[in-house]
């Protein structure tokens, strides 16, 4: 039967050195260059990767390009401006927009620090960075994600994003500290310095041909925001169900945190340690609580946002910095998802935040 | 004291599991275990080749085992009794008993695999068929694990009874030997399928630490794990969706989810393939090639002598042969291919989908022989066909029939319509979730490689090429795969038939 007719095909040590009839030498010489082979390989393997996990373990830039290409971005804007810095999470990224603050405030840098899902203990490690950096602000705008400020037992909810390949050895430490689960932190970070081909390939991948890997696993989103950090949603309006859709989405993400939620937690301690930070380096601070859509409080427990406010006024008061609250300054129609802004609303934020924050520290510092 | 022993042999394999979870050659937790294994292995003195060989069946044992105590000890025991009623038959003389004994072997194999496999399949089948009568069908459905592998050791176990009867190979004398045959790790679930005839001669050659075997050993892995990790894995990313909800998105999209499935497959169950003959080269065991660059076929019964190659010589030897092959003139040889066709469909999976795609595979296959016939008294057609833009377009052809019936690939049948109802249905949705150039360099990719292999490039490089190149190929080749991989690996598609 010529269909299902008996196999020819050759194996590939059929006309190989194995099973070859050759002279002793012959042998000796191919499994030599086989050994050879096998132990540069080996060597290769160990240099190259052992060699780029402490090349990317030397500077949190290259394990982590979403700090690292914000800090790119603003290291090419020096200057002698005082310099307004707001560290934040998403909400910050879409709202804060550092440009309109120079525009009507010439005297003044600002930048957009904001990054997805960060709350206090990343700005913790990320406040930290900069100051190794060499970035001082003048004022530091720390938005607080009240969701952020939950702590369960598994620890905050940041480890879920935070992972311990974006982190050094000694952030690693850090951030257990407050609370985050040793073992897969640690496991992730140790995959990070022995093993960076793996632990890494989102953060290269994204570097290279962002395109080929999923939206989610991308880390190349500060490439694409404006010179001082800002960006905003490509569509600038939404209709009915959109909104009633993506603010269903976003009520599906918090609602269960904050049901659960108590105030006084590791986040909430890494917050203070940011203040105690700026205060030791003679670092003015607010504390900002970004604006929420009427839909999105009332995911809140009663009496909740009372609670958080407090607790933020509380410990913002502690370290010489105060509360600026703008849950309620903005409008529906500014998100598009209950809380995150469209451009209109990112201007009226930052207009008001500079009018009630910032005008008035630095008119402060001139009189 | 009995009940005691049985609590800490399970407390035993309980914590065998959480250490390896699932029987797959690209974990972590695996390599470690063969490197165990292996260090073991080589360490023995190769004078103690009986240590060895039970050193292996061991290690084969805890690998199944650690996913499935209870199916390790099924498959243990089955397999004793097919080295025991071997055993049998080689001794009796009367031709009767011969055949009760073979008859006895093939009924516990195949009633294992009906048990496990197709029970669940049969009984659906029949309520469903009672259901279109009117008559509320009442079988119910076992939720039962299918062991991992268990076409494939039922195959080896059949093939070996049947040319133990027949006398093509003598019964194995030694358990550990024939314990080896069947549940040596590499090929345990998931193939290649292994011939008595091949395997067994191995085991009593004294095994020698040799670079080379080495090196082909540790090319093939890998190969193997390339294809997983840097093709089959990305592939699904691509593939998964569209034929998944293919109502979802749009034409285009399902089309080149359709290729995406195809070369995910091929690179899936291929680097499977690799991987095993690599891990088996490490012992000093050669297993068959399994593939050999199937979609470079030029016609579908090229395909079949590519393409799982252990099964489609499984399937010619012991069931198209004994149905009368091609001696039953026109219509019996396209009978006989369409049987075992559609039987080599069931083998894949319990579902009617597998059967549609192995009776498209006969179908083609039928196409195929009938067009050959045509052809033959027209010479310039056979010639233009024989030329190289005319192989190029059999090629084309071959590939769009095989990659169309992989839509069949599954086990979900309304699915699998859906999908062919989207391809043709020319309607907008959503598009790939990822940019679909990653996917068209991927193609180009594993054309070069099949180039380079077609044309003897690669066979050349890898005779002359300096040490230093070959091992930067390979530590390139495993950086690359660990960089491609996506976040989450799949199960190899084989395992579960």
């Amino acid at each position: 039967m010529a269909i299902l007719a008996p196999l020819t095909v050759g194996h590939a040590l059929r006309d190989g050195p194995v099973t070859q009839s050759v002279t002793y030498e012959h042998r000796l010489s191919a499994s030599r260059r086989a050994a050879r082979s096998l132990l540069i390989a080996a060597a290769l393997l160990l240099v190259a990767h052992l060699g780029f996990g402490a090349y990317c373990e030397a500077d949190p830039k290259r394990k982590d390009p979403t700090f690292g290409d914000k800090l790119a971005k603003l290291e090419t804007r020096p200057g002698d401006k005082p310099l307004v810095l707001m560290l934040g999470s998403s909400r910050t990224l879409l709202g804060f927009d550092a440009g309109l603050v120079e525009s009507e405030n010439p005297e003044l840098r600002a930048f957009n620090f904001g990054t997805p899902a960060s709350g206090p203990i990343t700005q913790l490690v990320y406040l930290k960075r900069l100051l190794n950096a060499g970035i001082i602000p003048d004022l530091l705008l720390l938005e607080v994600l009240p969701p952020a400020l939950a702590d369960g037992q598994d620890g905050p909810g940041e480890q879920s994003f935070l992972t311990g390949e974006r982190l050094s050895r000694s952030e690693v430490e850090l951030v257990e500290a407050h609370g985050f689960r040793r073992e897969p932190l640690r496991a992730a970070w140790r995959e990070s310095v022995y093993s960076p081909a793996s632990a890494l390939r989102f953060q290269l991948i994204g570097r290279a041909v962002p395109s080929w890997i999923e939206p989610k696993l991308r880390s190349d989103w500060s490439r694409s925001t404006d010179a001082r950090g800002w960006t905003t949603p490509p569509r600038q309006s939404v209709t009915a169900e959109e909104r009633a859709e993506r603010t269903a989405n976003a009520a599906a993400e918090y609602r269960a945190t904050l049901a659960n939620m108590e105030v006084e937690g590791r986040p909430l301690a890494a917050l203070r340690e940011v203040l105690e930070l700026c205060r030791d380096r003679g670092i003015a601070t607010r504390v900002v609580v970004l604006p929420e859509a009427a839909t999105f409080q009332s995911l809140y427990p009663p009496g909740l946002a009372d609670r958080i406010a407090a607790a933020l006024a509380a410990v913002a008061q502690e370290n010489g910095s105060c509360l600026v609250d703008a849950r309620d300054w903005l409008t529906e129609s500014d998100f598009y998802d209950g809380h995150h802004l469209f451009r209109r609303g990112a201007e009226r934020f930052t207009r008001r935040l500079s009018d009630t924050a910032i005008r008035p520290h630095f008119a402060g510092i001139a009189r | 004291m009995v009940l005691a022993t049985a609590e800490s042999g399970f407390a035993y394999f309980r914590t065998l599991h959480e250490w390896l979870p699932e029987p797959f050659f690209q974990t972590q937790p695996f390599l470690i275990f063969f490197a165990v294994v292996a260090a073991v292995y080589w360490m023995t003195p190769r004078r103690w080749n009986g240590v060895r060989i039970w050193w292996l069946v061991l290690a084969s044992f805890h690998f199944y085992a650690a996913w499935s105590a209870e199916l390790a000890f099924l498959v243990l025991g089955t397999t004793v009794a097919d080295y025991a009623l071997a055993r049998l038959m080689d001794r009796t003389r009367n031709p009767r008993g011969r055949k009760a004994l073979l008859l006895t072997s093939l009924g516990m194999n195949l009633g294992i695999l009906a048990y496990f496999k197709y029970k669940n399949f049969f009984l659906g089948s029949l309520n469903s068929l009672f259901d279109a009568a009117g008559v509320p069908g009442s079988f119910d459905t076992l939720s039962i694990l299918v062991p991992f592998g268990i076409s494939f050791y039922t195959f080896e176990a059949i093939s070996y009874a049947v040319d133990v009867y027949r006398g093509k190979v003598k019964a194995e004398k030694s358990l550990p030997h024939f314990l080896l045959f069947i549940l040596f790790f590499p090929h345990l679930v998931a193939g290649p399928i292994v011939r008595a005839g091949d395997f067994l001669r191995q085991t009593r050659r004294i095994k020698r630490w040799n670079w080379v075997r080495v090196q082909v050993a540790v090319q093939f892995f890998l190969m193997g794990v390339f294809k997983k990790f840097a093709i089959a894995d990305r592939m699904a990313q691509f593939s998964d969706g569209p034929l998944q909800n293919p109502g979802d998105y749009t034409t285009s999209a399902v089309w080149l989810a359709v290729l995406a499935y195809a070369l995910r497959i091929y690179a899936d169950f291929s680097g499977y393939s690799d991987m095993a003959l690599g891990l088996a080269h490490f012992f000093g065991y050669r297993l068959n090639k399994n593939f050999d660059m199937p979609y470079l076929a030029p016609n579908v019964s090229e395909f079949w002598k590519r393409w799982h190659i252990s099964l489609s010589s499984w399937l010619r030897d012991y069931v198209y042969i004994p149905l009368g092959g091609n001696r039953g003139g026109g219509w019996g040889t396209n009978r006989n291919l369409m049987i075992t066709m559609a039987l080599g469909g069931l083998w894949h999976g319990a579902s009617w989908s597998y059967v549609i795609w192995g009776a498209l595979h006969g179908a083609l296959l039928i196409g195929h022989r009938q067009f050959r016939a045509w052809c033959e008294p027209r010479p310039r057609l056979s010639a233009a066909l024989e030329s190289g833009p005319g192989t190029l377009l059999r090629i084309a052809v071959t590939f769009g029939c095989v990659g169309f019936a992989w839509i069949f690939f599954r086990p979900d049948l309304a699915g699998s319509c859906a999908v062919i109802d989207r391809l043709f249905a020319f309607q907008t949705g959503l598009p790939l979730g990822l940019n679909n150039r990653s996917l068209w360099y991927t193609v180009l990719f594993v054309l070069g490689c099949h180039a380079l292999v077609k044309f003897g490039v690669w066979q050349r490089i890898w005779r002359n090429a300096p040490p230093a190149a070959l091992g930067m190929g390979y530590a390139v080749c495993l950086t690359l795969a660990m960089l491609l991989a996506p976040p989450t690996s799949k199960t190899f598609i084989y395992f579960t038939f």
